[in-house]
């Protein structure tokens, strides 16, 4: 069969695309390199969730390889080597099953960034070839399609709606939040209650949070977390226009002589090519493994990689600069019942320096510490540096589980792009497929350890207000692996960016990529939202303009 | 040694073909290195006033059920026996030790950086086993979870490793 449309991958840059174009009558055909779950398989298993490979590929299968500097040379490593997994979920939805749904809009200056800041030495930052308002319409659709609960705070950095309030009402709090909005009172820092991809009252066949006390790293069970697959695909399924083939993992794109892409090669679970036609095709399998398809399908008309003509593909790969650290509280604060009610949320931030004068700041997101006994218990073990157990291990366990919590601070900020940040392929290490696999450096600017610091301090200070104890932070320069972007930068110029405006190839106009691989810079905030977004506004483009 | 555990375990081993695949697997590990290891994980993790045994919570079961699967580290099963051998040789009398001497051996085995790993890994899987959910054969009547007042999430899973129903 002849598709209108053929979308590779289905998380966050997919779903909406499905989602419209379905809609709109178009054959559509996606193709998912994993396994096709709904509601009632995800469970909260942290085994399965958490300790083991069940939702990506096994490492010694299909890995990476990862290039860190040591002693001022670039070491190259292959993931199965170090366990550093950058798959992030191969199943329907892709890693948007797992996200945690903290959903912050860029702001109208993280679209001109270099405008407003000029240049940092060793960094690669431009402007966005669109502004703020040409996205604000598509942030809100998200809200009401995707769902987002919350409430707006005003604040000194607020970014322009054009609604005044979410779709769904805030999801129910911890009695913590008490103790961090009277600390942020005392501080003068604004106590930001951060919006939530995740539905507080139903919406169509999806049911609300549950909460369930096992949210970040699971898929949801009652299909309140706005995943892809919940939100766009399930509905984009229900029009009869979509169909998904699972377990179809694309290799390669051919082109034929007029420089379009005319199929998708892609084997099965047991490794069998097969193939997919379509009219126009829509790559969204996350910034690594985008780049990775559009180098491994060069060909003669290509020799370089599909819509690389400006040798830009896999260019300033992008992820978030920051860290974490965390506060701990216990039944000097709370009586033992309030301290543990499990499930509630905290959805606090803190944006006063989201901008600074001098330079950009970030955003400060505070969460419990996740559920999970074993990883709890099993980082219990280790006291200055020798190894307990035995009686003293048992009781500390003990009373680390039934008279403390942990409260977390995540720092996001810009992760400066620059020329050791990049996705590669190389002919020596191929997956157990024989195709060359993602070569990721992982170079990062100064500047994003320097801003990560600046923010920590203002995080353990309201911790220390708060009353926390054992306040503690850690600011790295190596990335968290399932915040990808970058490596297919837009912008207007062919010579120097791999899409256009509307995310389309300047080389092969067939062809678009809509995961968060266009962003030339990412913003202090996770990706989720404004891949969404983005992903929105290129279909509109695609249905109004280039198949109309 | 294994008192009541053990022999339900061999029970199970003898009767079911899941244990029987398992048994295929574990054949080809020296009986010793299991006999080390369920006698080490109830020193690393022994009955207390508030938790379970490793032995209460059938940690050994959990590892020797679990280490077959495809989703198990490999390198870490064979550093698990590698190390039970180490530890054997090294600490031949151990399982007949009282507690007090058993926590000094252990104590001696921490000053040797292999044997330090290995014991830290044995705790790592003997924690999995605890706290995991019962349907991977450890954490024995939600033990781990009722003693730690730990609230865990629902639904709980139906199939073991994600698998879908």
């Amino acid at each position: 069969m002849n598709y209108d449309i053929c979308i590779i991958g289905s998380g966050a840059g997919a779903g909406p695309l499905a989602y419209e174009l379905s809609h709109a009558g178009k054959k559509v055909v996606i193709l998912e390199k994993g396994d096709i779950y709904s509601e009632q398989d995800f469970s909260k298993d942290e085994i399965a969730y958490t300790k083991r490979n069940i939702f990506t590929p096994q490492l010694s299968d299909e890995y990476h390889t990862i290039e860190t500097l040591e002693e001022g040379k670039w070491i190259k490593t292959p993931t199965y080597e170090n366990n550093w997994n950058f798959w992030n979920g191969s199943l329907l939805g892709g890693s948007s099953n797992f996200m945690s749904g903290f959903f912050h809009r860029l702001k109208p200056n993280d679209f001109k960034l270099k405008s407003i800041y000029g240049m940092y030495d060793g960094a690669n930052i431009e402007d966005w070839p669109i502004s703020y308002e040409e996205i604000e319409p598509y942030y809100d659709l998200v809200e009401k399609i995707v769902g987002v609960s919350g409430h707006v705070t005003e604040h000194v950095h607020q970014e322009p709606r054009s609604t005044n309030t979410y779709p769904y009402p805030p999801l129910a709090e911890h009695p913590i939040v008490e103790k961090f909005d009277t600390a942020c009172k005392a501080l003068n820092f604004t106590p930001f209650m951060t919006p939530r991809a995740i539905l507080s009252e139903s919406k169509e066949n999806r049911n609300p949070c549950y909460y369930s006390n096992y949210c970040g790293s699971y898929a949801c069970s009652s299909g309140a977390k706005g995943s892809s697959r919940a939100a766009l695909i399930q509905p984009a399924l229900a029009t009869g226009n979509l169909h998904i083939i699972a377990n179809a993992f694309v290799v390669k794109l051919e082109t034929d002589h007029t420089q379009k892409v005319k199929k998708a090669l892609y084997l099965t679970k047991e490794g069998t090519q097969k193939e997919i036609k379509a009219k126009l095709f829509i790559l969204a399998a996350q910034a690594v493994e985008s780049s990775r398809l559009l180098l491994n399908s060069k060909n003669a008309a290509f020799p370089n990689g599909l819509a690389n003509s400006s040798g830009a593909v896999g260019k300033n790969l992008l992820f978030s600069g920051g860290g974490m650290g965390s506060g701990e509280f216990d039944l000097s604060h709370f009586s033992q019942e309030v301290l543990l009610q499990s499930g509630l949320f905290v959805n606090r931030a803190l944006k006063d320096w989201y901008f600074t004068p001098k330079f950009k700041g970030g955003l400060i997101d505070f969460l419990f510490e996740h559920s999970n006994p074993i990883r709890r218990a099993n980082s219990l073990k280790w006291e200055n540096d020798k190894l307990i157990f035995g009686q003293k291990l048992q009781d500390k366990i003990y009373q680390t589980f039934t008279t403390k919590r942990v409260l977390n601070f995540e720092i996001f900020n810009d992760w400066m792009p620059n020329d050791n940040c990049f996705v590669s392929v190389d002919e020596k290490y191929k997956d157990k497929y024989g195709i060359p696999v993602a070569n990721i450096r992982i170079g990062a600017h100064p500047e994003d350890v320097r801003v990560g610091e600046f923010l920590a301090t203002k995080a353990v200070k309201l911790l220390e207000h708060m009353g926390a104890k054992n306040i503690s932070y850690t600011i790295s320069p190596l990335p968290s692996q399932n915040l990808q972007a970058g490596g297919c930068r837009f912008g207007d110029n062919p010579k120097k960016h791999v899409l256009n405006r509307y995310c389309q190839s300047h080389d092969i106009s067939n062809l678009f990529v809509t995961d968060g691989s266009f962003m030339p810079t990412g913003g202090s905030v996770p990706y989720t939202w404004t891949i969404y977004a983005n992903a929105f506004r290129v279909a509109d483009y695609i249905k109004n303009t280039y198949i109309k | 040694m294994f008192g009541m555990k053990r022999r339900t375990f061999i029970a199970l081993i003898a009767t079911s073909p899941v244990f029987l695949r398992i048994n295929m697997q574990a054949k080809e590990i020296p009986t010793h290195a299991w006999k080390t290891i369920a006698s080490v994980q109830d020193t690393l993790l022994p009955k207390t006033e508030h938790m379970p045994s490793a032995q209460d919570i059938n940690a050994l079961f959990y590892l020797v059920s679990n280490c077959s699967s495809e989703y198990f580290d490999a390198n870490d099963l064979d550093f698990l026996i590698k190390g039970a051998s180490m530890f054997h040789q090294n600490f031949p009398d151990f399982s007949h030790k009282d507690t007090e001497s058993k926590n000094k051996i252990l104590e001696i085995a921490t000053e040797n950086d292999f044997l330090e790993k290995w014991l830290s890994k044995l705790i790592y899987y003997t924690i999995e086993a605890m706290f995991s959910d019962p349907i991977y054969g450890g954490n024995t009547h939600e033990l781990g979870w009722t003693s730690t007042l730990h609230a865990t999430g629902n639904p709980r899973p139906i199939n073991k490793y994600g698998r879908k129903i």
